[in-house]
Parts: C-alpha cells; structure tokens; sequence
C-alpha cells in the first residue's frame, strides 16, 4: 500500500489545511463552544470561497457536477476538514457542500427531477429515516413500520428514532416493512414529503452531541403514492445497506482529524507546562501517552487509506471499511482522552475543544453501525457466510 | 437460619421502546418548562449557580417574551445570561418573571422550547424575533408535560 501523497493531492491536502486555518478557527473564537452552525453571511462568503477552489459539492457524482474526486483524496479532505472544534459533526460547517441523499441517485428520472436535483441545488433538504425504537443495528429485521398498499397509493403506521433533521426536511426517505418477510427482503424505501398528513416530529432526542439534535417522528395513516416508491418493491434493504457501507470511510476519517489535532494540542502543551521542575514533555508518564496517541493515529490512517485505496482500485473494501471505521472511532476516543489527561484541568474546560470531541468521539463508536456490528462484518468475511 | 434479605429493588428508568407503537408513549416525554416562575431580580440571579442551561422569560400579562440560554461564553453562565436580560440591553422590556433548567444541552434544548413554544402559539416570543425561519418544525401531542 502507498501511503505517499501524489502531488496533486498533497497540494489539496495543504489548500484544505490553510482554509481551516484562516477561515474556520478564527470564526469559531466568536462562537459558543457547542456552537453547530455559522453565521448565515459568513457561511454564504464561505461557500463562494469553496465554489471557487472547485471543491464545492465534494460528494456529488462528477455526472451531477461534482468534482469527481477519489475516495482516497477524499478521505485526506475530510482528515483535514474535522480539525476544528465543530469538525467531526459539521465539518467547516458544511461550506464544502453536501451531496443529499446517496440514495437518489438510483431514484427514476421523475424522482430526481422532484428530489435529486432541488437538493443539489440546495433547494430541498432531505433525511433518512431507518433506525426504529426497536433496534438500528440490525434494522433489516428491526422495522416494525409497516406500508399496507391502498390502490396507487401505500399506507404507512409506525415511528423513527434518532433521526436527523426531520424537523428540517422537505421530504424524508422512509423504510417500511411491506411484506410478511420478517427479514431483509420485506423492506422498501419510500420517498415522503414531511408535509404529508401523517408524518410527526414528535420530539427532540437529546444526546451528547449537544448542538445537534436527533428527532423521533411517527406515521400515522400517511398515504404515500406509489410512485414514491425508490429503487423496487421489497428492495429497499440494499438500498440502505449500500449507504451504511460507503459512509465509513470519510466517517472513519473525520474521526482520525480530530485525533490529529488533539494529538497537536497535547505535543503543544507537553513540550510548554512546567511541573515538577521540568516540562512535562521530560516526564516518562507524558511520553508514553503522546507515543500511544501516535500509535492510534498512525493505525487509523493506515486502516482509512487501504480501505480508500481498495475502494479507489474498484476491489471489494467492506472489511477494510469496516476496520477503518472500528479503529479509527475507537482510536480517536483514547487520543482525546489522553490529550484531555495532559492538559489536565483545562483539557475538561470549554475553553479548548477536547471536552467537545470527548463527548462527540463517544457517539462516533455506535453512529454509522456500532464496533460491534464492525466485527461481525468483517467476522463473516473472514470466516466465511457459512458458518451461520 | 436467617432469611437473605432481598435486594432492593431499583427502578429501571429506560423507556419502553418496545411500547413505543403506542401514540400515546410520546405524551410522557418531559418536553415543555413547567416549574414555578419566579420574579427576576438581581438578587434572585445572585443566587443562582453560576451553571449553563436554559430560561423562560414571561412579561406581567404571563406572556412568554424570551426563551434563551446561557452558555458556553458567559463567564457566570445563568448569572451573567439573565444580568444581561435586566440590563440597557436587555431584548425585552416587560421582563418580570423567570424559571430555567440547568443542562450542558443548552443548544438543542432551547431550541427545543422554542419549537414546541412555535407549536402551541403560530409564533415564536417577542425576543426570539431572531430565530425566525430558522427552527425545525415539532409537533408534540398536547399533553407532553413538563418538568
């Protein structure tokens, strides 16, 4: 595996690094700590800076007018973007753009007309709707909403749970169980626009994530048109897989972003704070920790690039994926967990963004499928299917 | 031979998700702010622990004129948030009441409140003028009490 940089992408990596720098840090010392969102001028001036450098829309496919860039360049992109408080959760604050909901891009052409295209446009804004109060690591047998079919239309009864931006949606990308199979092959996804009668934010669920809620929302005898149906009947299980697989790996990398600079702060910090007549860098307690900060970190990038790299070549990287997004969530949590431990009291203070990433680290170890739903992954491919 | 005293038992305090399919579940979510509202002064703010979180302001006519919090910036977090709403530049003018919660979610908390405050009355309060157009919208069930 390569782990050099082309030249090409260590001077995006550099442009990435210098826009945090000069343009997200110093805004963020105006912010409340926990704060999620810029000011609506500085986020528009941001995103003209962003068109301009042709990163604008990053996850966009190059046929919807993306920039095309490789899942490994990528992941080097996003390494950079989350170095900053509010970066693991919004990284720069979404001035990069967002690419809507993968999933449309499957959607027929009377779909993305209504959907796709109103969301790149930045238009509409949509939310995916899978996990339930009975389970989201296992969803495929967990969904208990259920769709009844009522001539052209399907009928749909049941809640979601920590969903989000449901309050904010134009339209949600709702499962349901529309066949008696108790499995993954009774599932389809509908398209629902949130002002259907029937569809409820019923509440905010709060969490660590302090800026960021999710949301709960009950169906009540919505009526969807069947033509709202995305990809086929009873099919919509793949449709949702297919996302879990593909996100981890710029999920992986924005966790190892925020390790980095936490890693940064606390080399920082070491190599300046006096105790004991010494700094604290000449302390064997100290050294250890920065050495074993560097060893998750180092093993995370590791485990982000071979995933991208596999996936850039067009091999199979489920695994790879899944490693990455098991080491590096995991990783990245004893990283700021040590860092906070250098700092001492300042590093629990909201003076400094360690207690935030902290708090975020620990959610990032079950968003996008819990460690432990990551080795059973990649049990079953090293093990093999059949052992089942 | 002396019976074994049984373990005490302890409540468990996990929502019944599996419930959940019933509608009515949603109703037991503490969501609105329903503790007793006390007169805002200087000397009851002094009192206060200098912690984040979140308040309700409520005018003489019991109007709700300002739900805001006090956060991460404030040097004496709830002190210093409503100081600020008896001083010149106070947003409201007929403050006279108050109650708070004290939480470290004090973002999406108040944002909570006011999306539920938007539910109940088509509006938001007088001093929040600001988050207009910004909110998500919630459609609690009448009945989701209080704290």
């Amino acid at each position: 595996m390569d782990l050099m940089l082309s030249d090409e992408q260590q001077l995006i990596v550099d442009t990435v690094r210098r826009y945090v720098q000069e343009e997200i840090v110093p805004l963020e010392a105006d912010l409340d700590p926990d704060a999620g969102e810029l000011h609506p001028d500085d986020q528009a001036r941001l995103i003209e800076k962003t068109r301009q450098m042709g990163f604008y829309g990053l996850d966009i496919p190059k046929e919807f007018g993306g920039p095309g860039i490789d899942v490994t360049t990528r992941a080097l992109m996003a390494i950079e973007m989350s170095q900053h408080r509010a970066g693991l959760y919004n990284p720069c604050y979404g001035t990069f753009g967002g690419a809507g909901l993968a999933q449309l891009y499957e959607a027929t052409d009377e779909q993305k007309e209504r959907y796709l295209f109103p969301t790149l446009r930045g238009e509409k804004k949509g939310c995916f709707a899978l996990t339930e109060p009975s389970g989201g690591s296992d969803p495929a047998r967990a969904i208990q909403t259920r769709g009844v079919q009522d001539g052209d239309e399907w009928i749909l009864n049941g809640s979601k749970l920590y969903i989000s931006g449901a309050d904010k949606a134009d339209f949600a990308l709702v499962f349901a169980r529309t066949s008696d199979d108790p499995g993954r092959n009774g599932v389809t996804a509908f398209i629902v626009d949130t002002d259907t009668p029937g569809f409820h934010v019923r509440r905010v669920v709060h969490t660590l994530r302090s800026t960021h809620y999710a949301t709960e929302i009950q169906f009540d005898e919505m009526r969807v048109p069947a033509s709202n149906i995305l990809g086929e009947l009873n099919r919509g299980f793949a449709i949702a897989n297919d996302r879990l697989s593909r996100q981890r790996i710029p999920y992986a990398a924005g966790c190892l972003g925020a390790a980095i600079k936490a890693q940064e702060m606390a080399i920082d910090w070491a190599k300046n704070r006096e105790a004991f007549g010494g700094l604290l860098a000449e302390k064997q307690a100290i050294q250890w920790m920065i050495v074993d900060n560097e060893i998750d970190i180092r093993h995370a990038r590791y485990c982000i690039l071979e995933a991208a790299q596999k996936a850039d070549r067009g091999e199979r990287f489920r695994t790879e994926a899944a490693m990455a997004k098991l080491v590096a969530s995991e990783g990245s949590g004893r990283v700021v967990d040590r860092a906070i431990q250098i700092h001492g009291g300042v590093g629990v203070t909201k003076d400094l963004p360690l207690e935030r990433w902290y708090r975020e680290l620990r959610i990032r170890r079950i968003g996008e499928g819990p460690s432990e739903v990551q080795r059973l992954i990649m049990a079953r491919e090293i093990l093999g299917g059949s052992f089942k | 031979m002396m019976a074994r005293p049984r373990r005490q038992q302890i409540p468990c305090t996990a929502p019944d998700f599996s419930a959940r399919r019933d509608p009515s579940m949603f109703s037991r979510m503490g969501m609105r702010m329903t503790k007793p509202l006390v007169e805002l002064t200087s000397a009851v703010i002094e009192a206060l622990p200098a912690q984040l979180g979140v308040y309700e302001i409520v005018d003489d006519t019991g109007t709700t004129v300002k739900i805001g919090y006090a956060g991460g910036n404030e040097p004496f977090g709830m002190r210093t948030a409503l100081e600020r709403e008896l001083g010149p530049d106070r947003e409201t003018e007929h403050a006279l009441r108050f109650r708070h919660e004290f939480t470290h979610g004090y973002l999406t908390r108040s944002q909570e409140l006011l999306m539920i405050y938007q539910a109940d009355h088509g509006q938001l309060p007088s001093g929040n003028a600001r988050h207009e157009g910004t909110l998500g919208r919630l459609s609690p069930l009448p009945e989701a009490g209080g704290n």
